[in-house]
């Protein structure tokens, strides 16, 4: 029995928290992916509708959410989806705050409060420090292909991981970023106890707490 | 409008308490959970006589055909409320809501009774009462009827109330009688209302081109023309599920601020006409204010009651029934959360484990 919920944006968002959970040791969450970031309420819908015993002793739950390119309007979308699965009483009044409702709610925005991209952004510093040659030539690839005029830090981040993982990864160049995290056989291409994920551990390790 | 139910010492309940009764109630669990003892409960509780007992008897399969001691044939037919089989425990059934629905039903076994009537020639003629005691209880008022046990047989007693037409039980599996259907599609007709039921009906099966009440040999029958062969056909002939699904939706329009109970909605009815099933239910019950309680197995069924009721899910709730360790347990689910979770492909029927939430690689 875990009081708490993580509810993500997708599958790979989920393995990547399993990963970050186990691996800086912070107290055990239910995970539930929802399938996109307008089917959160969907997906806290279901978790009552199916375990509902672990609903009933819910204390928080945490909506993880990425910034893209509009950290505001991400946010106030992530509010509406808990606004429709709690009421208005559970909407936090900003990211990484606890409403007071029961249970706690709170909004984990990606990579972080008020900065643009997405999980793939979070995680390119680790990446490259894993792997600093390919890192360099994975930066000048970008900057050959002008990806800087794209004007989109969150597409920016997709494709820079994405080259970087296809450069590393012979035996499985489309490698799944939840792969890359969970899969013994690739560990080390994104190292999950790297100082990019710490401020998102302390921020969970802190919701076990309250 | 039933707004709660307590259920004692009532076949597999020793003690269930509901309240929160929508307008519409959507019933789900595994079998043998309670489904359909719940839906008997209040239907029992609901009718006025111990008759109504021996019906559910019949619905659930047992034969009508008895043999032996009258005494212990009453005491066999009715021991199977008794929660496990205990003829000491009086089983109880309360309703309260906003109307007549408002009763309690007590089935006591106490001790029979003869009577000799006064015209008797000998004692022959003379009547028993059974143990069984069914006793209504409207605010302070009883209302008792028993089961007659006489040389030519059972007689059940009636408490004599003016009880509403308009509560109705459909069993799982038990066909509804063709002049029950011609009966109340009469009725509908009187009140005004045939015309909705009928295009209703046709928009469900574009093949209907009218709905009549026909006779056949001497019988009062629903009949439907067929479009394209001109045909009218009884719809007891043409399909029980048809049959069926005129049979509910004639019982919602009867008389409006009904209570129908049904026991798996979802037998008889084709995949495809779930939806359009399921938005005229829905349709039926707002328009006619009706309290439905539906019981039903399917997720198909489920899926497409989520559909059906768009974005009007606050007269909805989803109860959910388990085998508790001693005896079952009831779950309310909102209207709102049944949707959504029904949209993210939930499985509403059963608690899930409280397993490892990490899902296979496959998922990925």
């Amino acid at each position: 029995m875990f009081p708490r919920l993580l509810i993500c944006e997708g599958a790979e968002d989920h393995w990547f928290l399993h990963k970050l959970i186990e691996t800086w040791k912070i107290q055990r969450f239910h995970i539930q992916p929802a399938g996109g970031n307008t089917k959160f309420a969907n997906a806290i819908s279901q978790f009552e509708l199916e375990k509902t015993t672990a609903f009933n002793g819910l204390a928080d739950v945490v909506v993880v959410a990425d910034n893209n390119d509009a950290p505001g309007a991400r946010f106030d979308n992530a509010c509406a989806e808990i606004r429709k699965a709690f009421g208005a009483s559970a909407v936090p009044s900003g990211p990484q705050v606890a409403s007071k409702s029961k249970p706690r709610c709170s909004v984990l925005m990606v990579p972080w409060t008020g900065v643009e991209g997405t999980l793939e952004g979070l995680c390119v510093d680790a990446a490259k420090d894993a792997d600093k040659t390919t890192g360099a030539h994975v930066d000048a690839f970008l900057a050959t292909l002008k990806a800087e005029t794209w004007q989109s830090n969150s597409r920016f981040g997709k494709a820079w991981l994405r080259s970087n993982l296809a450069a590393r990864c012979a035996v499985d160049p489309f490698v799944p970023l939840g792969k890359a995290f969970n899969d013994k056989k690739h560990a080390g291409l994104i190292p999950i106890k790297h100082k990019s994920f710490k401020q998102i551990a302390d921020f969970l390790a802190k919701v076990e707490k309250t | 409008m039933l707004d709660a139910t307590w259920i004692e010492n009532f076949r597999c309940f020793r003690q269930l308490s509901i309240k929160g009764w929508a307008p519409v109630n959507v019933i789900v669990g595994e079998n043998g959970a309670g489904k359909t003892t719940l839906l008997e409960a209040m239907f029992l509780a609901m009718s006025g006589s111990p008759q109504k007992g021996l019906l559910l008897r019949q619905f659930r399969g047992n034969d009508a055909l008895f043999q032996g001691d009258p005494g212990a044939i009453v005491d066999a037919i009715y021991a199977e409320f008794f929660h496990r089989l205990d003829l000491g425990q009086s089983p109880e059934i309360k309703l309260r809501g906003k109307g007549q629905e408002n009763r309690t039903l007590k089935i006591i076994r106490g001790r029979g009774n003869v009577r000799i009537p006064r015209d008797a020639a000998t004692t022959k003629d003379a009547e028993i009462l059974s143990p069984i005691i069914f006793d209504w209880w409207t605010g302070k008022k009883r209302h008792t009827a028993g089961v007659k046990v006489t040389p030519k047989g059972f007689e059940f007693e009636n408490t004599g109330e003016q009880l509403p037409s308009n509560w109705f039980f459909y069993a799982a599996q038990t066909p509804v009688p063709a002049r029950e259907n011609a009966d109340r599609f009469a009725a509908v007709r009187r009140a005004g209302g045939a015309e909705k039921f009928v295009s209703t009906f046709k928009s469900l099966f574009d093949w209907i081109d009218d709905i009549f009440v026909d006779s056949s040999v001497g019988t009062p029958v629903l009949s439907a023309v067929d479009r394209y062969q001109r045909v009218p056909l009884p719809l007891t002939a043409v399909s029980g599920g048809i049959n069926r699904m005129a049979a509910i939706l004639l019982a919602i329009a009867l008389r409006p601020k009904g209570i129908v109970l049904v026991d798996e909605i979802e037998n008889g009815v084709f995949f495809t006409k779930h939806l359009p099933f399921a938005r005229a239910l829905l349709r039926f019950s707002r328009e006619y204010d009706c309290q439905l309680f539906l019981s039903t197995h399917s997720q198909e069924w489920l899926r497409a009651f989520a559909e059906a009721a768009e974005d009007r899910v606050a007269d909805i709730a989803l109860w959910r029934l388990s085998r508790g360790a001693k005896t079952p347990e009831m779950r309310r689910f909102t209207g709102h959360t049944f949707k959504l979770g029904i949209e993210q492909g939930a499985e509403v029927r059963r608690e899930k484990g409280d397993q490892e939430d990490v899902p296979s690689p496959s998922d990925m």
